[in-house]
């Protein structure tokens, strides 16, 4: 019985969301906003032509309050959830960002192989949020692999969390940062798989 | 007041393969057809619309959408896997494959082509947000926008070397509006024709789509007064990279759209729209001049591959940048200039680019040197 009301509430308040983001498409946005910088010239307005049918039917209804919506109405734990895994992403994004502006490291100092590397797959942070620390990562998952990469070579898979690379564990984005300048063309990475570690020599010369 | 288009579970996926195979350059093109996308008939109030219908989302999230948003039950399939995708053009057709267009009574409005799979990095998925893009990306996982073309059907070549990424088990989508002006309903596709290499045959370059929106994350529709407007987006850049190529979608009246560095004072791409002589949608007075971004005037075209008179006076055409090359560096700032010049206002005007960015180097899809 709980669960389902945790279902409906939260199919109730994604609902209300999509409805609003669907009959208030002119509400003003939170980033940056576009500016009409003022015409340089006046002209006399021309006589609009139209073709018929060439104009939608009608215009969709504004937010003419210009109010920000109410945040979706999920259920509490479920929102929570997110949001806190939003936190944790915008965290671990910063500290990555901070070191790599502050100790100014540069593509260039990174061997040209393991940018290569990265040309067929992509990582993102991961966080156990029972267990998440701000600015830190519990690993990092495999969002995107090619058959190519010598990743999938070595056995790994799209949406293995990688846990450690060359003994390292993968917690710091700051020593992530730092890892991409060291690796060499042969290293091992390791990942969580079925309870257990999954650890593989993987050799950049083969991708 | 949007159309509500409801659909039955009996409506078909129809999607059609033509893959050939170009030996020398280990290229393959393959056409794809999506829809159908049922357009109801015109009536004394206007068209029979599919207005920012959905297709591609499944599941979950394609059961909360559909409560309040126009979900098509067609799958939106790729060409390919595990691949580099290095063209695309895209097209409208009826069921027989002939074009739709103004003169026989369709509009391909807009159509956006969604990876949900990936982030988009000018605009993040978070469900939280009050922007509208924000939140389908916080419902279906993602929603990097990788394509979008108008009723001139702006398409993508992508310089050579380079490819957009389609990995495997990526999961895309579309979200459009077509206009259809007769007085029966109608069924129409999108066909989309792509050229890709293997991943596993062939290396490239890979490249990410960059989009630039005067209505950055929302519907992408602004208001415009009457006469002359630069509307203008800005972003700071969040990693290293070469522009490589870009394209622009405007609407009627609109004079270019352009992306540059005003850190560097370089101009990436100036997109200009292409009117057929005499057209009585064309800009009705000219842009600044001022610079490469802010041209005098749009193009005046004789011809088009659709054939130019089935576009009747309307715009047609959006010139595409190709082997850009501009470098830009982290914390630029870079900002779209949109010359309009307009006889009157408008509440859906748009001022779109599609870019494809070499980044210097990225982990993720957010940390970036």
């Amino acid at each position: 019985m709980g669960k389902t009301l945790t279902v409906v509430a939260l199919l109730a308040g994604v609902g209300l969301a999509v409805y609003w983001w669907q009959s208030n498409p002119a509400a003003p946005a939170a980033g940056p906003s576009p500016s009409a910088e003022p015409a340089p010239t006046s002209r006399p307005a021309a006589e609009r032509a139209v073709i018929p049918g060439s104009e939608p039917a009608g215009a969709a209804p504004a937010n003419a309050a210009g109010e920000q919506p109410p945040l979706p109405d999920l259920d509490p734990e479920e929102a929570r959830r997110r949001q806190r895994l939003l936190e944790l992403e915008q965290a671990a994004d910063e500290r990555f960002a901070e070191t790599v502006e502050l100790d100014g490291l540069h593509a260039d100092a990174v061997s040209p192989s393991v940018r290569n590397l990265f040309q067929t797959m992509t990582l993102e942070p991961h966080f156990d949020l029972g267990q998440a620390t701000e600015g830190y990562v519990n690993g990092m998952r495999i969002a995107e692999l090619s058959g190519a990469n010598p990743l999938a070579k070595a056995g790994f898979r799209r949406g293995d969390r990688l846990t450690r690379w060359n003994g390292q564990p993968l917690v710091d984005p700051a020593q992530i940062a730092y890892a991409m300048l060291s690796l060499g063309e042969e290293f091992e990475v390791c990942a969580e798989r079925e309870g257990g570690d999954y650890c593989r020599i993987v050799s950049l010369g083969n991708g | 007041m949007k159309t509500a288009t409801v659909r039955g579970c009996l409506a078909a996926a129809a999607v059609a393969f033509l893959t050939l195979s170009t030996a020398q350059a280990q290229e393959q093109h393959t056409t794809v057809r999506w829809g159908p996308i049922h357009l109801p008939a015109a009536t004394a109030d206007g068209p029979g619309e599919a207005h920012n219908e959905i297709a591609g989302v499944s599941g979950f999230s394609s059961f909360l959408l559909s409560l309040y948003a126009s979900i098509a039950d067609y799958p939106v399939t790729k060409p390919c896997e595990d691949c580099y995708i290095t063209h695309i053009k895209p097209n409208l057709v009826l069921e027989d494959g002939t074009t739709g267009n103004m003169m026989n009574g369709l509009m391909l409005h807009h159509v956006v082509n969604f990876n949900f799979s990936r982030p988009d990095i000018t605009c993040r998925p978070n469900i939280f947000s009050g922007q509208s893009i924000k939140r389908l990306g916080g419902v279906v996982g993602g929603n990097e926008r990788f394509f979008a073309s108008g009723n001139e059907r702006t398409w993508a070549d992508i310089t050579d070397g380079y490819g957009y990424y389609v990995a495997p088990g990526d999961d895309w989508g579309l979200v459009y509006h077509v206009m259809n002006m007769r007085p029966e309903p109608r069924s129409v596709y999108f066909e989309y024709e792509f050229t890709w290499v293997d991943a596993n045959a062939e290396n490239r370059d890979r490249v990410r789509p960059i989009w630039v929106d005067i209505d950055q994350c929302n519907d992408s529709e602004v208001t415009i007064p009457a006469g002359y407007s630069d509307v203008t987006w800005a972003w700071q850049a969040d990693r290293s990279h070469t522009v490589t190529d870009m394209g622009g979608h405007v609407h009627d009246y609109g004079i270019s759209i352009a992306w540059r560095n005003e850190s560097s004072g370089e101009t990436a791409c100036t997109s200009v729209a292409g009117y057929a002589e005499g057209s009585s949608f064309a800009p009705v007075g000219p842009g600044l001049g001022t610079d490469d971004a802010h041209p005098v005037s749009a193009n005046t075209v004789a011809s088009d591959p659709l054939g130019l008179g089935g576009f009747m006076g309307t715009i047609s055409d959006m010139t595409i940048c190709q082997n850009i090359g501009a470098e830009v560096d982290k914390g630029d700032q870079m900002k779209a200039h949109t010359q309009i010049y307009r006889p009157d206002s408008t509440d859906h005007d748009m001022g779109i680019m599609v870019g494809f960015l070499d980044e210097d180097f990225c982990i993720t899809n957010f940390w970036c040197f």
